[in-house]
């Protein structure tokens, strides 16, 4: 087929959008079951124009259809037909064979359509008509829209008498049109009468091409006010846009710096300067924004599809169409998406006969929402389906060796529950054996966590599962944590980023060991294989065993030095303060210890991609301008792990030491953070429920009427007191104190506490009944104390039900 | 297409060259590729990375690679610049891309005739300091043009990350 190929591509690139606009309204017809004329005017529109150019371009297989699909969506916006279930079916299927051909345009004229173009046929046939026993009302429909008179509305009925005498230059319109209407509907209704085809064929042809033009002229002129606008832009303009917007502001900024306060007409000039150019850059990065909602739609196909296939009735539900997100992301999580929809319809959501024998509605529902909190994006794939059962999933783990026994015994229900994104826990048979998902979950999840999401996971067996995505809301913006070496700051990227360990005088040189030619550390009973992140900087080759023995053993000889020294002082009387910090961070499975000078804290950093020169250096994934204005390198854990040779040295040895815990009795292992909040009471809080712990100064406290506030990264944020909801001792106020921030929060809250005691794993046997009272799970004995569990969610359900929002 | 095809052959138009010194020579660049000259810029070190890369600078917000000519002449590195500060020349847009070089001193804009710009490879029987610069890969040095006192080497700064542009990536 010999075609300019820039004219195919952009028409296949409009035709797609055409399609997903279309699909876009059936899915608003399905949802609501009402079609306005409008919406019909839009499909008609939007399959003329693919019909158009497909002739033009010499793909007559979608000319074809398209045509077919004009030709009864004609009758339909001529009310010669009424929409009904099976136009709307056989409409969406040939919407998706359209999809389907786009996809392999080369090939879409070999494409087998006559079945649904007969289907289409069949049903257009039905609708009287235009020249049929009644002609006046028929024949008054194609009039008014051939009529150059746009401004009548299009479903006011005139009669053709009243149009002729109007427009009496349009009687010669008319006639050959209703032949040619008359003559499809009679070779679609019956393919026999041949005789008087030779006349109204040509009219027929005639009256394909010119007319439909017309029409569409007076659609477009009806509709066109109430469309929004668009235009097509480069993507590399907007960056520079983009960038050109950020220098403006640092411009700004350095006006601001030296104009003159004192000058009345040039602050306010300044003021405006400074408010335009932040709006200017607001709406700029607006630009990439786009609703999620396109993304969304194409799903109510996908489940559409699937719930065919699997013979099961599935309702689709998206929530939050709205929400937007930086096009990259929304790129990226397509595929994701896909195989979540794909695994809740499949395996989530049961037959029918079961869904009745189990007393559930049988139109499964599988819920999309997303929606904004605490600067992050959450989209939940949500099925009322049969969830997930803890056993299957043990007995496969153990079939597939993934973990052993006593690990598993270990291990919390949502621990176990998130085993299934695990790599190798997905292959072919488990997934149709284990209660339901499975299908390349670990896929999911590192293509989520490749740009800086995070996947979790919730499920009640018989009630259904739900999956939790974190995305960020632009790629280009990513928390981070600042850290030093030498002279030189680095980024390390938040979602890297497990926990960060201070060592204080003599454990500073004692608690990091050696292993072979490695240096360990021993965090709550795994090894952490660490890494000088000086080292790493200074070696460009590839660490191998010689590198790595050196250096331990330099360093194991500072260590003995320092050791040397720390005594020699303690001993004279002037003790020296040693202190070592070190990030934990994760890559993929792996996690290490980055060894690191200081910590700076947390920035929100603007990621700058490497130069082409110096692209193929493992060790960094991009570069920032840090606020004072210095360039900062980001680090990439995985290129640092693979770098420094690091593997995972922890290898279950460890755990499997460990006494086994049974669960019989009802002692679980749980990681909580223990803290008291003045007095000697211990609490202790879910670690999976908290999101960060920040230092607060109780002075920085505001009070509003009876609740306090206070601002965190700019955002004002809820104070929560553990007295205000439980009846515990009243905090003594210290000048310091601790801020709890929890993990699935929609508002901005925080608990605030006087002390951390420690965080860890700890056998828990809950005692419900000792201590009872809303927002506290029960007591537990830890460290030899007795702790009252807080739930969170509960307490803070307690203190600010309405304004808490209830988090599901 | 690039300016020593068109300007060299219109001989007797004058170049504005903006001037600058590294390990006491005199060098030149077209002052119209040249978008700023920045003193005491703070350069972040980029570890591994290729000897003639002395690492990151911030121009208002954008971020630029500046490159060490010393190491792509092999000049003797006077002082070994690992981060900390220096006198950077900042090209334009018109350069293929922004980047910056790390220069001794930035010295004065000077005026040349295109005609006296002696190509090196035009003429085997130049003086030692050309010689010396031959070593210079992938006609960064475009010519040497004597002046009053000394010879300005006068560079091409389109050249100076053409050899990275020639590896892998290229952007399309």
């Amino acid at each position: 087929m010999e075609t300019d190929n820039d004219i195919l591509a952009e028409y296949i690139e409009e035709s797609r959008e055409h399609l997903s606009h279309v699909e876009q309204i059936f899915v608003e017809i399905q949802k609501t079951g009402e079609v306005s004329p409008g919406s019909i005017n839009d499909l008609f529109r939007a399959i003329h124009t693919i019909k158009g150019s497909a002739g033009f371009l010499g793909l007559t297989g979608i000319g074809t259809l398209t045509h077919t699909m004009e030709s009864l969506l004609d009758s339909l916006r001529e009310n010669r037909l009424s929409m009904t279930e099976q136009i709307t079916e056989a409409l969406i299927e040939g919407t998706d064979i359209l999809n389907d051909m786009f996809d392999d345009v080369d090939n879409s004229n070999n494409r087998d359509t006559s079945e649904l173009i007969a289907l289409l046929k069949n049903l257009n046939s039905s609708a009287p008509a235009p020249a049929a026993p009644k002609p006046a009302p028929a024949a008054a429909a194609p009039a008014p829209a051939a009529a150059p008179a746009p401004a009548a509305a299009p479903e006011e009925k005139r009669s053709v008498a009243d149009v002729l005498n109007q427009f009496p230059e349009l009687a010669q319109y008319v006639t050959p049109e209703q032949q040619a209407e008359a003559a499809k509907a009679a070779t679609a209704s019956a393919p026999a009468p041949a005789a008087p085809a030779p006349a109204p064929a040509p009219a027929a042809a005639a009256s394909a091409a010119p007319p439909p033009t017309a029409k569409k002229d007076a659609v477009q002129a009806t509709e066109g006010s109430k469309h929004e606008e668009f235009l097509r832009i480069r993507v590399d303009i907007l960056d520079r846009l983009m960038m050109l917007a950020g220098e403006l502001v640092l411009v700004r900024n350095q006006q601001l710096m030296h104009s003159d306060q004192a000058d009345a007409t040039l602050r306010s000039i300044t003021q405006s300067l400074d408010s335009v150019t932040t709006e200017l850059q607001e709406t700029i990065m607006r630009t990439r924004m786009q609703p999620i909602g396109t993304v969304f739609s194409r799903f109510s196909r996908v489940v559409r599809e699937l719930s065919r296939k699997l013979g099961k009735n599935i309702d689709f539900v998206t929530e939050g169409d709205e929400v937007e997100l930086d096009k990259n992301i929304l790129e990226a999580i397509g595929d994701p998406l896909t195989h979540l929809v794909r695994n809740a319809c499949d395996h989530g959501i049961e037959r029918p006969e079961d869904r009745k024998a189990a007393g559930k509605t049988d139109p499964g529902r599988v819920t999309l929402s997303a929606y904004h909190e605490s600067g992050q994006i959450h989209v939940d794939i949500k099925d009322n389906g049969k969830g997930m059962n803890r056993d299957v999933i043990r007995r496969k783990v153990l079939e597939k060796k993934l973990k052993t026994e006593d690990e598993l015994a270990r291990m919390s229900e949502a621990d176990l529950l998130n085993l299934i994104f695990l790599p190798g826990f997905s292959t072919a048979q488990v997934i149709t054996d284990v209660s339901g998902r499975g299908v390349g979950m670990d896929v999911v999840k590192t293509g989520v966590e490749k740009f800086g999401g995070t996947v979790s996971l919730t499920s009640v067996e018989g009630e259904g599962s739900t999956v939790k995505l974190r995305l960020p809301l632009t790629l280009a913006i990513i928390p981070s944590l600042i850290v030093q070496s030498g002279n030189e700051r680095f980024a390390i990227p938040q979602v890297n980023l497990e926990e960060l360990v201070c060592l204080y005088d003599k454990d500073a040189f004692t608690r990091v060991e050696c292993a072979g030619a490695r240096e360990v550390f021993r965090l709550r009973d795994t090894l952490l294989p660490m890494v000088r992140l000086k080292e790493a900087l200074a070696r460009e080759k590839m660490f191998d065993e010689d590198a790595l023995s050196m250096v331990t053993e330099q360093n194991s000889e500072i260590r003995k030095e320092l050791a040397d020294k720390y005594k020699e002082a303690e001993e004279a009387g002037h003790p020296i303060h040693y202190s070592l910090n070190f990030a934990v961070l994760r890559s993929g499975n792996l996690r290490f210890g980055l060894i690191i000078d200081h910590i700076h804290g947390s920035e929100e950093i603007v990621v700058k991609p490497m130069h082409r020169a110096v692209k193929s250096i493992a060790l960094y994934s991009g570069a920032t301008v840090l606020g004072d204005g210095k360039v900062a390198m980001i680090l990439d854990a995985t290129g640092l792990a693979r770098h420094y040779n690091v593997r995972d040295v922890s290898g279950g040895r460890e755990d499997t030491k460990k006494q086994k815990t049974t669960m019989d009795d009802g002692t679980e292992l749980r990681s909580l953070l223990l803290f008291s909040n003045g007095g000697n009471e211990q609490f202790g809080v879910s670690m999976q429920d908290v999101k960060r712990v920040e230092a607060v100064e109780t002075a920085a406290i505001e009070k509003i009427g009876s609740q306090e506030y206070i601002t965190l990264d700019g955002v004002s944020t809820r104070v929560v007191r553990l007295e205000d909801g439980l009846r515990v001792q009243s905090s003594s106020q210290p000048e310091n104190m601790f801020f709890l921030i929890p993990q699935n929060a929609r508002k901005p809250y925080g608990l605030l506490i006087e002390k951390l005691i420690d965080s860890g794993h700890y056998e828990v046997k809950l005692n419900k009944d000792s201590y009872q009272a809303d927002g506290v799970e029960g007591t537990a004995l830890i460290k030899k104390k007795m702790t009252v569990l807080v739930n969170l969610e509960q307490l803070m359900h307690l203190v600010d039900g309405m304004w808490y929002g209830g988090q599901v | 297409m690039s300016y020593e095809d068109t300007d060299t052959a219109a001989a007797g138009s004058t170049l504005q060259m903006c001037t600058f010194r590294m390990a006491n020579r005199l060098f030149g660049v077209n002052i119209l590729d040249v978008k700023e000259v920045n003193e005491n810029t703070n350069v972040t070190p980029i570890y591994h990375a290729p000897p003639d890369i002395c690492g990151y600078i911030n121009i208002r917000g954008q971020i630029l690679l500046v490159v060490n000519l010393r190491e792509t002449f092999g000049f003797d590195q006077g002082h070994k610049v690992a981060g900390g500060t220096g006198k950077v020349v900042v090209f334009k847009h018109s350069v293929d891309e922004p980047f910056g070089i790390l220069v001794d001193e930035v010295c004065d804009v000077v005026s040349v005739d295109q005609s006296r710009i002696v190509d090196r490879r035009a003429n085997e029987m130049t003086s030692d300091a050309v010689k010396e610069f031959r070593r210079a890969k992938d006609g960064i040095v475009m010519g040497v043009c004597p002046l009053e006192r000394e010879l300005l080497l006068v560079l091409n700064a389109r050249h100076i990350l053409g050899k990275y542009n020639s590896k892998a990536d290229k952007v399309a």
